[in-house]
């Protein structure tokens, strides 16, 4: 049969109703309904429908807006809730610009150059993807330290430990595995009494006898130093000035690779 | 990927229709997403490949836990037949609370092309292809999924209800 000869169908209704028809198709179905009122009557009522459901979709992503920020400042160890939605707010601008600067570098290559900065790139990612993480932050929690040393040792085949970040009013909330080219990483988070958050990202490298100094990287309020000792790559991420965070990066330095 | 998360908690609500539930399932897909982003090709549709994920996890747990389709009690479907349509009222509040009772009464499988077809407004093939159905059964979801929708708020008799072809 062909194309305009066919019946209408519920899948013309349909089409139709979605702007997925065909012009021809589109004709039948608008000399059908003018035949048949009821049709037209339910078309019509299919049509409400859809906007009843977009209505309803715009209410929840408003509501889905303060719910999210209400259990932000329910959450017990926040004393100053403001600063916190601040920085939920900020890291949420922040998302938006990254994907474009994370899609564009992500997928290059993974030549050893690239896998050298890549780092920085990761480890946005992976600050802005658990940060803003309510109930799931960490897959292991801090109170559970030696196991989770353990693990992340194990699986990046080197000893891996946290630094103690007190002297910043940083605590360990605890790390999580992540998955990296070749190689896994390792990513902890540590929490101030803001509810502030940090990342510590570390990362097994390609070329094993790289070295680096320090390195700063900023987009937009995400600051990050980074640097490279031998096999594991590092990466200190917070929404912080400059200077207070080498500061921070120079302690987990020295707590780290430090002799 | 982290621009799509308001879709994707849309999305999981869609499906779940529970807080709770929705935000695991964006926290697994997101992990799982993570994983697999070398397999994902640059230049396609991010959004419908992270769709892809949550349904093929959500569609997994569903099998394991056996918690799909739900029977409906005889009491709720009283509810739905003796129903009277809400629409006389013009109240939005209402009109809202209806849609809401009616979307919780459909199977989460008749949620989510409802989902994607009508707030996603996504191509009936994509669709297909991110649910992993024959585009058929795709369409016969979405008429069943909006008949039982329209049912519920605008009330119907018999012999106004089109065979479904």
């Amino acid at each position: 049969m062909s194309n305009t000869s066919k019946p209408v169908a519920e899948s013309d209704l349909h089409a139709y109703l979605d702007r997925q028809i065909s012009p021809q198709r589109q004709r039948l179905v608008e000399e059908y309904l003018q035949n048949n009122p009821r049709e037209a009557q339910r078309l019509d009522q299919l049509r409400s429908l859809n906007n009843l459901l977009k209505q309803q979709h715009q209410e929840h992503l408003q509501k889905h807006k303060h719910e999210a920020s209400a259990i932000i400042i329910e959450r017990p160890p926040l004393r100053n809730p403001k600063s916190y939605l601040l920085v939920a707010s900020v890291m949420f601008l922040f998302c938006g610009s990254l994907s474009g600067w994370f899609a564009h570098e992500f997928f290059i290559s993974s030549s050893s150059q690239f896998a050298q900065y890549s780092i920085t790139k990761q480890a946005a990612v992976a600050h802005a993807a658990f940060v803003p993480e309510v109930r799931h932050p960490v897959e292991v929690h801090a109170n559970k330290e030696a196991h989770l040393f353990k693990w992340l040792s194990k699986r990046l085949h080197t000893d891996v430990t946290a630094p103690n970040l007190a002297e910043f009013g940083y605590a360990l909330i605890g790390g999580r595995l992540l998955p990296n080219n070749q190689l896994p990483a390792a990513q902890f988070m540590y929490e101030n009494k803001n509810g502030q958050r940090l990342t510590l990202y570390i990362r097994n490298n390609v070329q094993e006898n790289a070295q680096t100094a320090f390195r700063f990287e900023k987009q937009d309020s995400l600051s990050m130093f980074y640097w490279i000792n031998g096999a594991l790559g590092y990466a200190v991420s917070a929404e912080l000035p400059k200077q207070q965070l080498l500061n921070i990066a120079h302690v987990v330095y020295q707590q780290i690779d430090g002799e | 990927m982290v621009a799509q998360i308001p879709q994707l908690r849309c999305y999981a609500h869609s499906l779940t229709r529970e807080p709770e539930r929705a935000q695991d399932l964006v926290q697994d897909c997101l992990q799982r997403a993570f994983e697999k982003l070398h397999l994902w090709k640059q230049g396609t549709n991010m959004r419908a490949w992270l769709f892809t994920i949550m349904h093929n996890i959500h569609a997994n747990a569903a099998k394991r836990f056996n918690t799909g389709p739900q029977f409906v009690s005889m009491e709720q479907t009283e509810h739905l037949n003796n129903h009277e349509p809400v629409l006389d009222h013009k109240d939005d509040a209402l009109i809202m609370q209806d849609l809401e009772a009616a979307l919780r009464l459909l199977s989460s499988e008749h949620r989510e092309i409802i989902y994607l077809v009508c707030i996603e407004e996504l191509k009936y093939n994509q669709v297909a292809s991110i649910l992993d159905l024959p585009l058929g059964t795709v369409m016969s979801r979405l008429y069943r999924a909006r008949e039982q929708l329209r049912q519920h708020l605008y009330g119907d008799s018999k012999n106004n209800v089109r065979r479904l072809l």
